[in-house]
């Protein structure tokens, strides 16, 4: 076994013992591996396993026609379930020469930034929860809903939202949902000094992220860093800005780095947590923009789903589709061939693929108390809680069974659609 | 720089080692359109290193993903890099795909020019039986620990989709 | 003082039943009123007597590699020493019922003594992570001791000054003769300045956030208790309900110990249930301040920040506090 190039050993003081964080860990959402070597506090030595959570999407989205991978798509992840249909999208778009409307690039986009603002706010709540701060996870996690409310009004859906299709959208946004998304952006608004005020002039904050989890310039570019986690360290890199697609083909739009708030860059949580909460700035600026220039027309080129699958079944190519996800850069390659139903090669990568090596320099050298939140820090993808305990108006709390959640959540879609 | 700079570049340092290049266009925006490139490089795999170290030296890349899928008697490799990052427009992507013969599965690892790459070099070596040479870790990282399927390799004789319908039949047990 | 056997046995159960339903009933009020103030809704008060019953009836389980006498004894040592606590409170106006046979400084060694009990039980149970929260433990109880002792013994010490020849140590006369009034202008500030420190270290014997280090949940799965399940995580969550009572109470009977009865000029059993009732009223302020506040609005500390915290800071305010103290006895 050769991982020299993970384990290090600092100062010539040999590692006392090992302790395992993972697969199952309170510190973890989703199941990883570390096996960390301690001196004392300290950790000297890393060894990342991923891997558990690996369900071979790509092998059965290769057996399956592209409409059924598109669901699939959309399942990869429960947080960034807009960005990988729309990086998907755009790759078998780009691969079968078929045109999206203007309407509907500006619907993807709207959609695209609503889940940036509810994937960085969560982000902040467990970033507080893993540093020990429960009251700033309840207070943050409850503005959150704002934006998922708005969400499920806009598409019907909390999470897997079902909006992108090859070549459009499959709900537009009528006119009479529009203020509703202006009067949440208002409320957004007036709540973002205070959770700046909250998260970066808190002293205790303040105590545990800075200069924790440090990433320099070199390391981030080094290994390919993407997203806050890089951005955080100074570099400049957001797809959105590199290399536009969609309305953002539209706007000056400008990666966000620690240094928008005057603060030198050192990739620490503490920056980490600052371009989060600038980005949720710029994600309301963004869709203000969108709602004001929404273009009018169809919202799909190719509405009917048969005449879809012929077109795609008679392409031939090859596409990138590439989407700045909340975590960072989400790209698709795919290969169609003429007359195959399937696609013949399909690869996904999500940020956390690539964000995986920049742990190593973040963990070394700081303590095991500083384990949780430098796990946090580069938002490694998590599942959506399902809503199972009800807590009705008068206090009372219930148990609800699947079949009456279902019932529950059909009667809601109703009064929503109705 | 345009994706004709650049690949006027790699045409000038590396001559005959560029085997096939391409550059499309595309257009984006709605309320004004604005071209962006996609580059695509075939080349060698005895030549992929020297055409990695000539990018890295000169155009500072990032490293999205590496895709693979074995065409004929091919893997066919695609390094899937962009270059120009940090600038309004200013990046393309730049894809450069080597052939590996399936009968002799090596390839240099490039992870000494870019540390970022090792996670899809690892991920492609176990998911194709690959060989890289020079790669810094090479146990299984996505697949279970030990185990010798090769997923996405046609040689694989079925191994994965025995391996997939015992998993399935373990999920459904009655306990 | 003369009490038939008969008679100990009986009080002594009341006040072994009582100081563990008095510490549940504060354990629930805590854990209502930090998620109302979190915006949440939060159990019903009854949650830890539910709680207790679960873990009662669920499996012990010893791992492996734990040293299993060792393991299974600890919980037992740090319930009973923190229920002999109950024993040398002055509940109220009344005398304690060991309050003839020990003082402050028992306390004291009774006091680190779950602790200690934890820290053994920790590093028996094998498992890395109970080893970790085990050293945070032992570190954190180096850190916080000091100030703890200081607090404790200028104030006994200042008294015997002023009560030459009475117990002073014993925690009945400190409670009876509240110092506020007995010390110039100088002494009052030193006692403020202690009783700040007192309410620091409160927190962190009670291993709350932001000093619930050793069991950092996020960090270390529980540390200490990582292993522990069942009866014996049981007793370690009752003898940190009834510790909660018992560090209250002790700082009520140093600095808060007047009654009510007097004032209204209540006297016989409806004095003693208002006194009663007010000592009730005022453990709960103490556990307001010092725990529920706290643990709501800040972040957990590290080991190292919080070791800093108490021997620089509060340390330096305690020993200020005797300081004053000692020089208002000479001015």
């Amino acid at each position: 076994m050769n991982n020299q190039s993970i384990k290090l050993e600092v100062g010539g003081s040999t590692a006392c013992y090992t302790v395992p964080v993972g697969p199952v860990h309170p510190a973890l959402k989703e199941p990883i591996r570390f096996h960390f070597d301690l001196d004392g506090e300290q950790i000297v030595g890393v060894d990342i396993k991923p891997g558990f959570a690996h369900r071979g999407i790509e092998y059965m989205g290769m057996r399956r026609n592209l409409i059924q991978t598109l669901y699939l798509s959309e399942r990869i992840c429960g947080i960034c379930s807009i960005s990988h249909p729309l990086a998907f999208t755009q790759a078998v778009e780009n691969a079968a020469g078929i045109a999206v409307p203007p309407r509907a690039q500006y619907i993807r986009t709207i959609i695209g930034e609503l889940e940036r603002i509810h994937s960085h706010i969560l982000w902040a709540g467990v970033g507080a929860h893993e540093l020990g701060f429960d009251t700033l996870l309840h207070l943050t996690w409850n503005v959150r809903e704002k934006c998922m409310d708005l969400l499920e009004e806009l598409t019907g859906n909390r999470v897997d939202y079902a909006i992108p299709i090859f070549g459009g959208v499959r709900r537009d946004i009528p006119a009479e949902k529009a203020p509703l998304a202006v009067e949440a952006l208002g409320y957004y608004k007036g709540l973002l000094d205070q959770l700046v005020d909250t998260f970066l002039h808190d002293k205790s904050i303040e105590m545990r992220t800075r200069g924790i989890g440090a990433l320099t310039y070199d390391q981030a570019v080094e290994l390919c860093a993407v997203g806050p986690v890089t951005r955080a360290a100074g570099v400049p890199k957001d797809v959105r800005q590199d290399m536009p697609y969609l309305a953002y083909a539209d706007m000056d739009i400008k990666a966000i780095t620690p240094r928008d708030l005057g603060v030198e860059p050192t990739g620490d949580v503490y920056d980490n947590i600052i371009v989060r909460l600038l980005e949720v700035a710029q994600s309301i600026e963004i869709i203000e923009f969108c709602l004001e220039n929404l273009p009018e027309g169809e919202i799909t080129s190719i509405p009917k789903v048969p005449a879809l699958l012929a077109a795609l079944k008679n392409a031939e190519g090859e596409g990138i589709g590439r989407h700045e996800a909340p975590r960072g850069e989400v790209i698709h390659y795919v290969r169609l061939v003429e007359g195959q139903d399937e696609m013949a090669a399909w690869k996904v990568k999500a940020p956390t693929y690539s964000n995986l090596m920049s742990w190593v320099p973040k963990f070394l050298g700081d303590e095991v108390a500083d384990i949780p939140i430098i796990a946090a820090s580069i938002d490694p993808c998590m599942c959506c809680m399902d809503r199972v305990h009800i807590a009705d108006e008068t206090g009372t709390t219930s148990e609800k069974t699947k079949a009456e959640l279902v019932r529950l959540s059909r009667e809601k879609t109703r009064r929503i659609c109705g | 720089m345009n994706p004709e700079q650049i690949l006027s570049s790699f045409r000038e340092a590396l001559g005959e080692k560029v085997l096939e290049d391409r550059t499309i266009e595309r257009s984006v925006g709605v309320l004004k359109s604005k071209p962006v490139y996609d580059i695509w490089l075939v080349v060698g795999r005895d030549d992929f290193h020297d055409v990695v170290a000539h990018l890295c030296a000169k155009f500072d890349p990032h490293l999205s993903v590496i895709s693979g899928e074995e065409i004929g008697n091919d893997v066919a490799l695609n390094y899937h890099f962009s270059t120009g990052w940090g600038e309004h427009y200013g990046e393309a992507t730049f894809t450069i795909r080597t052939l590996v013969p399936i009968d002799d599965r090596r390839l240099p690892s490039i992870c000494d020019l870019l540390p970022g790459a090792q996670t899809s070099e690892r991920e492609k070596r176990e998911f194709f039986g690959l060989e890289i040479e020079g790669i810094p870790d090479d146990r299984n990282i996505f697949l279970p620990e030990g185990s010798t399927l090769h997923p996405w390799s046609k040689e694989d004789d079925g191994g994965t989709s025995k391996e997939l319908k015992r998993l399935v039949k373990w999920e459904a047990r009655d306990e | 003082m003369s009490v038939t056997i008969a008679q100990a046995v009986w009080q002594g159960l009341v006040i072994l039943f009582g100081g563990t339903l008095l510490g549940m009933f504060y354990k629930g009020l805590d854990r209502k009123l930090a998620a109302q103030m979190q915006g949440r809704i939060g159990p019903p008060l009854r949650q830890p007597f539910f709680d207790v019953v679960k873990l009662m009836v669920k499996e012990n389980v010893v791992p492996d590699h734990a040293v299993g006498w060792l393991y299974n004894l600890m919980p037992l040592v740090s319930l009973a020493s923190v229920a002999t606590l109950l024993f040398y409170l002055p509940l109220g106006g009344y005398t304690p019922l060991l309050g003839g046979y020990g003082d402050l400084i028992l306390i004291l060694y009774l006091l680190a003594v779950p602790s200690l009990a934890m820290v053994v039980g920790g590093f028996a149970a094998g498992s890395p992570f109970a080893t970790v929260g085990a050293q945070r433990e032992m570190v954190m109880m180096m850190a916080y001791e000091f100030p703890l002792a200081i607090t404790f013994l200028s104030i006994a010490w200042r008294l015997s000054a002023i009560l030459p020849g009475q117990p002073v140590f014993s925690l009945t006369v400190l409670a009876a003769n509240p110092l506020w009034g007995l010390v110039g202008p100088i002494g009052f500030i030193g006692l403020l300045l202690l009783f700040f420190a007192l309410l620091i270290v409160t927190p962190a014997e009670l291993a709350k956030i932001p000093f619930d280090i050793p069991e950092a949940e996020t960090e270390i799965a529980g540390g200490i208790l990582a292993e522990y399940s069942g009866r014996n995580l049981a007793m370690f969550y009752l003898g940190d309900a009834i510790k909660m009572v018992v560090m209250s109470s002790l700082m009520v009977a140093l600095f808060f110990p007047y009654g009510l009865a007097n004032v209204f000029n209540v006297a016989g059993v409806w004095g003693g249930v208002i006194d009663v009732a007010f000592f009730l009223v005022k453990v709960f302020a103490v556990i307001f301040v010092a725990v529920i506040a706290v643990r709501v609005g800040f972040a957990r500390l590290k080991i190292g920040q919080v070791t800093r915290m108490f021997w620089l800071p509060v340390t330096g305010v305690a020993l200020l506090g005797m300081l004053l103290l000692t020089l208002d006895r000479f001015v």
